[in-house]
């Protein structure tokens, strides 16, 4: 007689053996309602899981085109803000009309594909780029404040100067005492910038909140941007030395605002004109 | 048609009568209940002659099965089983090879190779298919401990229903 391996050797026997295994398991499956329960019950468990886990996803898209909604809520509101508009009304009192406020500045959202902190001067990358509108010397935003400015675009993507950069100079303003000042990254600690140019006569409270200032050509006023921390006038300066907390977490950017101000062109051509 | 085939014929037509007539009633009597049942018919399977082919072995197996699977309303389970013990008939035939081999002549009886290699004999291939008929009709393998039970009876009540039955007709083919 034949062993295992004499067994293995004979395809023919080995094959019945298949063919006859196969004709009963089908048998037993699709003519026993027990086995063939077991049996369609298990596949559908699979397929249960896999339509699970699709619909899983599909909430997940589901959240995304919420994020998205809310995402458009927030520009419609910071655009139709009365801050962010330009006021057309030549008298005050005149009845508001269509043309009463005109929209100054357009926001478009971006995600940072690329970022850094931990450079002297520091860039990051967004998703968008000049086929989205997005051109040099605009600003950039989130929810939570101000980011960057972006210096190069090409067709997709663009390259924001982070306000952790040496060049980099944001024009702020004391929410308490209303004045301007700049504000620099003082190479360091990525969450403080140095605010300079305060006359050293104002008075500034430890606590008091950096906004952006309205005579920004690139943000849009009162965008907060952080709180004051440390203060000191240095030896021999007539200015504050002041240390500004951040109110963004540089580190953790990912959702922004690229902020296009409809106007700047007319200020510039307005600066620029040199008739007198 | 010779001697031996009119022998196993006339044995499977016996079997098969003993198991649907008479073990099926275990089956579907108030005594038994799942438990408490024994398959005769496989020893038509495994008294077939010892030149029987394994191909030609297993199709008379899967005919065989069907034919109980008919009785059991366990359409394809009998036939598996009983083609699985076809299987490994031969393997366990010549894992336990008597002293000088099997005799063509002779068949797979205890009258030809003893009590002893024949209870070996039996044992082995039973034991296969009763694990294989009990994980089929649990049909769920992880369900481990209901499938040994199962096989648990069904083994050594066969085995006690063939020994009886092999110590009355002692059969040399």
């Amino acid at each position: 007689m034949f062993s295992l391996r004499d067994l293995l050797r004979r395809p023919g026997a080995v094959g019945v053996f298949i063919i006859l295994q196969a004709i009963c398991f089908l048998t037993i499956i699709y003519a026993n309602e027990r086995q063939g329960g077991i049996f369609f019950g298990a596949t559908n468990n699979v397929a249960g899981r896999i339509n699970e886990s699709r619909s899983n996803l599909t909430t997940r898209l589901n959240y995304k085109q919420r994020y998205d909604e809310l995402q458009r809520a927030y520009i419609d509101l910071q655009e139709q803000q009365s801050s962010m508009l330009y006021d057309n009304r030549a008298e005050v009192d005149s009845v508001w009309g269509d043309t009463a406020y005109l929209q100054k500045y357009v926001f478009y959202p971006a995600k940072v594909v690329k970022n850094s902190v931990t450079q002297k001067d520091n860039y990051f990358i967004i998703n968008k780029g000049s086929q989205h509108h997005i051109k040099p010397h605009m600003g950039v935003i989130t929810q939570d404040g101000v980011v960057g400015i972006v210096v190069a675009t090409n067709r997709y993507y663009s390259r924001v100067l982070s306000i952790l950069h040496n060049r980099s100079r944001i024009t702020a303003q004391l929410k308490s005492e209303k004045v301007d000042g700049s504000l620099v990254w003082d190479v360091g600690h990525p969450g403080f910038l140095l605010f300079d140019g305060i006359p050293s006569h104002y008075d500034v409270v430890l606590g008091d909140t950096v906004l952006t200032s309205p005579a920004s050509r690139i943000f849009p006023p009162n965008l907060l941007i952080g709180e004051v921390v440390e203060k000191e006038v240095p030896l021999g300066s007539s200015t504050f030395r002041i240390k500004v907390a951040l109110n963004v977490d540089m580190r953790k950017i990912n959702d922004v605002y690229v902020v296009e101000n409809l106007h700047q062109s007319f200020i510039e051509e307005i600066e620029s004109d040199n008739r007198e | 048609m010779n001697n031996i085939t009119i022998v196993n014929i006339i044995r499977f037509i016996l079997l098969i009568a003993i198991q649907v007539l008479f073990l099926r009633q275990f089956y579907y009597g108030p005594v038994g209940g799942v438990y408490f049942r024994g398959f005769i018919y496989p020893l038509f399977l495994l008294l077939l002659p010892f030149r029987t082919t394994a191909e030609i072995g297993m199709l008379i197996a899967f005919g065989t099965g069907l034919f109980v699977d008919l009785f059991y309303d366990t359409f394809g389970i009998h036939a598996s089983a009983s083609v699985i013990l076809m299987a490994v008939r031969g393997i366990i035939l010549d894992r336990i090879q008597p002293k000088g081999g099997y005799n063509l002549n002779k068949g797979l009886t205890p009258d030809s190779y003893g009590w002893n290699w024949f209870f070996r004999y039996v044992f082995f291939t039973y034991l296969v298919f009763s694990l294989w008929l009990s994980a089929l009709e649990v049909f769920q393998l992880w369900k481990v401990g209901a499938i040994l039970l199962r096989a648990l009876f069904i083994l050594p009540i066969s085995l006690f229903f063939i020994f009886i039955s092999i110590r009355i007709t002692n059969p040399r083919n």
